[in-house]
Formats: C-alpha cells, structure tokens, sequence
C-alpha cells in the first residue's frame, strides 16, 4: 500500500525566467491499495506529474510523507532496489538512441541484477533469454532485439519502455501519461497489455492521465487533482456521482463515442 | 457552394521512394466539416500540410487542389502566404512550436493580425486582447494584457493551444484545418475548443477539416468522414454512416478499438443515470 500524507511541494520562481514562485501541491493525500489500479486525472498544470516525481523520489516534498508498506518512501526505496519502476509519456525520450532494443532492456536487467556487461558467455546467452521474454510480455517479435529506436513505430517503442519497466520485477508501477502520445487503437492495445501484466506480476498501478475515458478503461479508483489539490475520490463505477464542481465539470464536458 | 476542390492529390519522398499520400480526392462546401480520421502515418497530416504548402523536406507534392478557382498546388509562395492568412487558416496538435519563444504573445498575435487584416498598431493590439479574452484567459474584468505581455514558454501548453486556436478563430477564415487539436488536452479544454469551432461554423459558415484519432470529438463534429489508411482513403461518405454501418474491415477495427476503450467510462456514466 501506498500512502500519501499531506504532501505540500511549491517551486521558487525566477526573475531569469519570468517564472513566480508557484505552490503546485498544496498538502495532497491519497492512498493506492496493494494490487490495485489507482487513476489519478487532472488537466496541465495540476499537479499531476509533479506528485508522480515525488513519489518516484526524483524530488522530495516540502512538508508531508510518504509510506510504502509502512515505511519511508526513501527507506523503502533503498530496501527494495528496483521495485518501483515508471513509464513516462514521452518514450522517444526515455530511451538512449544509440542503444538496440536489446540493450535497452539489458541495461534495466543488469542494472539490477549487478552483473554488469562483464558476465561470462552463457551469462550472456541467459540474458539474451530473458530480453526475448520481455519481448514476449510485450507482444513485440524477437527479432526486433536489434533494431534502434528510430526504427520503431511510437507504439512498438513504448511497448519496448514498459517491457523495460518490467524487466526488474517492481511492485509498484507508475504510469505518467504513458498511453497519451499514442493512437487511439494503440492505446487500447497498450491498456490491455497493461492490465495483463499487472496481473501477471501482481503490480501496483499509479495511472496518471488527462484523459477520463483511458483511466476509467483500466483503474478501480480515481483521484481528481486540481491546482494542487485533491477535489475528489471516487470508485470508477460510482463516477457518474462526483459531486465536486471540477470532477463534474470534467466529466460533463467528456465527448463520448 | 464548393470550396475546395482536391483531386488526386499525391505526396513522394524522393529521396526515400515512399509514397505518404496517394490519389487524395475529396471536395468541401461551405458550412460542411470534413473529418478525416486514421492511424499514425496514415497521411492525414501530410494531406492537408500539402494543401497549404506547409511541407517540408523534399517531397514532391502533385494532383489539384482548387481553392475559388485557383490552383493550390504549386502556387507562388507569396500567394500561398496570403491564403493562409486570409481564407485557409490552420490549427495545430503541437502549439508550443507554434509560436516564436523570442516574441511575447501579444506581439505574434498582433503581427498576424497586422499582416493578414492590414490592421494598424492598436487596432491589432485590441484584436489580439480580444483572442484572449475569446478563449477564457483573460476574465471580462481582467487586463489581457497580463498574457499579451508574457513569452510562450511561460505559459502552459493548454493556454497555448487556447491562444492558437482563439487567433485561427479570430481570422474567420473561410476554411479551418484543424490537425489533432485537441489531442493534448483535458476534456474541459478540449470540450471548449469544439464548443468555439461550432460556434464560429454557424455564425460564419465556416468550413472545416478535422483531423482526429478521438473519434467521439470527430463524430460530434463531421457531417462527411474520410477514413486514411497507409496513405490512401479507405472508406468515406456521410458521417453518421460511416459510423453506424462501416463497410470497411479497417473502419470497423478503429470503431471497435474506440469503442472498448470507451466501454467502462459509458457504464460507468450510464448506470448511475447522471447523463441523458
């Protein structure tokens, strides 16, 4: 379980950049249940993202906590190498250029397993193994373990981050926008092999997302964020009760197919 | 009356030897919205970049595309300058790389105003606060020239795209070609930026071009639909049509993808009755 603990973040601001100083989490809380899917929909400049770099511990919060299993977020972190992973939204990013699929997933595995690229020939043949596998939970073809970035469709290189993603075993996994760069058909492909996997590996989901239909396609709960706030949680099924005018604005203004 | 008039409209990459779009035919009258919905790569964007002479890179554009009697393709590229301006306007997915980061907002608005309507100074000035009290930046009672003042990397994207398209608006063009415009955004936002092309389509007669992969936006929208596969139109007709009886397997796919997607969120809102 994951709990957030009225968790406050603010960025100074900069007169190099024109920026002010902003508040963007203004004591959040909110719990993501073991196994569970947990949404969390809010529109640019919410807050979203920012309480995805906290919780993946890329940034610390001014004031508040957050407990994993109980324990302190940096704590957990250290005890448990590995076992919180992120897929982000932009994966032409996330990815080295100049690295093979194979690579890509191999580096996640070394990473942690600390054998490094020093390991003996059939160390080697063993990982090789386990990128093809990775593939497989992916439902990529193997033979794509040597092509670049550059030569894969959006989808297909995003299928590649979450396999990458997955590649240490984590508990937890957290989601930014992971499926918005993509097409609609591919999204849902992706949404599948998501929920599959999840599943498959017993993972915790953090599903952050502007778009309502993707979060309630795939997660149990949902947390509605607004300027830095929690406006609302509510169960997927029960969504069409959302009472906070920022909840049922976003709701109401959904086109749905 | 026809607008536009596109007749086998073909894009190569030369130096690649692919074709991106291949026989492209379709007209456009006035008041009418012309969806085009398709995969990534399917020549959607390609299509109406050719259109506007907004390609870049070596590819070779050939076909018609006849706008009031002129020729589209192959035009003179100050006359082009002029159309876009004037009477074919574009509203893009990405607007962070629609504006100049070395000029405020304010000043880009007002340019274009300045070129495209031949206004004055301060005439221009006052249409561009007008842009952004059009699209909610900038409250009755505000100054809007709180945003006029600041440089686009010190806005969100959302209030970029706001911007982009409340100044494509603003043109009243004759012809709105909207690519992915509201992809990127929440449905608040999203839901507004469709409200105001609605709005400007029954009070100018407007015409449309919207190119999307959301297809509940694209259905709200379209009164005909082109559906783009690999470059060519797959399926096309009146929009209801296309999408309650899909003749092709790959109209279907996308309709079906859509819809599972959808299905949760439908349940969701229908059992508890809120909406009608």
């Amino acid at each position: 379980m994951i709990e957030i603990r009225n968790v406050k973040k603010s960025y100074r601001g900069s007169w190099l950049s024109g920026k002010a100083g902003k508040e963007v989490l203004r004591g959040v809380s909110l719990t993501i249940p073991e196994g569970g899917c947990t949404g969390l929909v809010g529109g640019s400049g919410s807050g979203k993202s920012t309480l995805a770099r906290l919780l993946l511990g890329l940034e610390r919060p001014d004031a508040g906590e957050i407990l994993i299993e109980g324990v302190e977020l940096r704590k957990w972190r250290k005890e448990h190498p590995g076992k919180m992973s992120v897929v982000f939204q932009d994966y032409t990013a996330s990815v080295n250029p100049r690295y093979t699929v194979e690579q890509i997933l191999l580096e996640a595995v070394t990473a942690q397993t600390g054998t490094g690229g020093r390991g003996r020939k059939d160390e080697n043949t063993d990982l090789t193994e386990q990128a093809r596998s990775l593939l497989r939970d992916v439902n990529l073809p193997e033979h794509l373990l040597g092509h670049y970035p550059h030569e894969l469709s959006g989808g297909q290189l995003q299928r590649v981050c979450i396999a990458r993603a997955v590649a240490a075993n984590p508990k937890i996994l957290v989601l930014d926008e992971a499926i918005s760069s993509l097409d609609v058909t591919v999204q849902e492909q992706v949404l599948e092999l998501l929920a599959g996997l999840r599943k498959k590996y017993s993972m915790t989901y953090l599903f952050i997302a502007h778009d309502l239909q993707a979060v309630a396609s795939i997660c149990g709960d949902i947390y509605f964020l607004h300027q830095g706030v929690i406006e609302e949680h509510c169960a997927c099924r029960d969504l069409s009760r959302v009472r906070s005018s920022y909840a049922r604005s976003l709701l109401d203004s959904v086109i749905i197919f | 009356m026809e607008l536009l008039k596109v007749e086998g409209l073909t894009v190569r990459d030369e130096e690649k030897g692919e074709t991106l779009a291949e026989n492209i035919s379709f007209s456009l009258s006035n008041h009418e919205c012309l969806g085009i919905i398709g995969e990534s790569g399917s020549g959607k964007s390609v299509t109406c970049r050719a259109l506007l002479g907004l390609l870049q890179g070596k590819l070779a554009v050939t076909g018609s595309a006849a706008f009031g009697g002129e020729e589209l393709i192959k035009m003179a590229p100050q006359r082009l300058r002029e159309i876009r301006a004037q009477h074919i306007s574009l509203m893009m997915q990405d607007a962070m790389n629609a504006f100049d980061p070395l000029y405020t907002i304010g000043a880009q608005l007002a340019e274009t105003f300045r070129e495209a309507r031949g206004m004055k100074r301060r005439e221009a000035w006052e249409a561009a606060a007008a842009v952004v009290r059009s699209v909610g930046l900038a409250a009755p009672g505000e100054d809007p020239a709180r945003v006029l003042k600041k440089y686009p990397h010190q806005l969100s994207g959302g209030m970029l795209q706001r911007c982009m398209t409340g100044l494509a608006l603003a043109l009243k063009p004759e012809i709105l070609i909207a690519d992915e415009p509201t992809t990127a955004l929440d449905s608040i936002n999203q839901r507004a930026i469709v409200e105001n092309i609605r709005r400007l389509r029954r009070e100018t007669g407007m015409a449309v071009i919207f190119i999307s992969h959301d297809l509940g936006v694209v259905k709200y929208l379209a009164d005909r639909l082109l559906v783009m596969r690999r470059g060519r139109i797959v399926e096309s007709g009146e929009a209801s049509e296309v999408f309650e009886h899909p003749q092709e397997e790959y109209t279907r796919y996308l309709i079906e993808s859509r819809r599972r997607m959808s299905g949760q969120f439908r349940r969701a809102v229908s059992e508890g009755g809120a909406h009608d």
